[in-house]
């Protein structure tokens, strides 16, 4: 039987997809600490949801609202979860098409505690992003 | 419902990192794994294949004086994917650093080894300094 995470993480992927600040944030945690990984200039951390939230806006004007997320896999238990999704993506003539890897610590109400997001081909990422940490 | 074999394999290779037991640690990943480290630092990179896989594990161990463990907190795995969150501990200079760090696994379904591995801690300076 599918862990109800599952749909809760569901839900958050097309509150993030939609640019719905409002929907998302109610998956937050307010504490959330929010690891990106690679070296562009993105990566690093983000803590509290404020932050998180600025972080997604940045990501969606970047893009102009392209990038898209293809879940291939969803795993979770009570604590913890894992996304393995397909993300593609336009950014002026860069194009972006990467499985990412991410990972969740999550509060008993499955909201997000921690996350860290590092993808499969991370120097693709890197370039679409530009810039180093 | 039986355990993934992925699962049993990632508790069995902490203990074994933990304990020093190289062969048997080595033994839970693929022979062409591809292991990817980020980071700036000693053991930054990517290593293929368990002969430099084990320069790896090597050199973390030496940077470290040898103190350097892992306990496996959790691991999900499904067919082909897999992810294991582990709590790192290792000192140098005298100073003892913890980091929490997410992995994530592609894996053989054969036999659950995970052939391409690429993980990322929840302070990768402190990582840095740690294994500089």
């Amino acid at each position: 039987m599918e862990h109800p995470h599952i749909e809760t993480i569901r839900l958050a992927l097309k509150a993030y997809e939609t640019g719905d600040r409002e929907e998302m944030e109610r998956f937050l945690a307010p504490d959330i600490v929010w690891h990106v990984g690679g070296d562009h200039r993105l990566s690093g951390d983000y803590r509290g949801r404020d932050a998180v939230l600025d972080y997604y806006e940045t990501i969606r004007s970047e893009t102009g609202g392209t990038l898209q997320l293809e879940p291939v896999s969803i795993m979770a238990d009570d604590e913890h979860a894992a996304i393995f999704m397909r993300v593609t993506g336009k950014r002026g003539s860069k194009k972006l098409d990467t499985v990412l890897a991410e990972a969740l610590r999550l509060d008993r109400d499955g909201r997000w505690l921690e996350y860290w997001a590092l993808a499969e081909d991370q120097p693709a990422v890197d370039a679409f992003w530009g810039g180093a940490r | 419902m039986s355990e993934h074999p992925t699962i049993r394999l990632m508790y069995e290779a902490a203990e074994a990192f933990t304990s020093g037991d190289l062969p048997r640690l080595l033994e839970a990943w693929h022979p062409d794994i591809e292991w990817i480290v980020p980071g700036h630092n000693a053991v930054s990179g990517t290593y293929r294949g368990r002969e430099e896989l084990s320069r790896f594990f090597m050199t973390v161990q030496e940077k470290t004086g040898g103190t350097a463990q892992v306990r496996m907190d959790k691991v999900l795995a499904d067919g082909e994917y897999s992810c294991h969150f582990l709590t790192f501990t290792g000192e140098r200079d005298g100073a003892t650093t913890t980091l929490t760090v997410a992995g994530f696994g592609k894996q053989d379904p054969s036999d659950g080894r995970p052939y391409r591995v690429w993980f990322l801690p929840n302070d990768l300076p402190a990582m840095d300094r740690l294994v500089a």
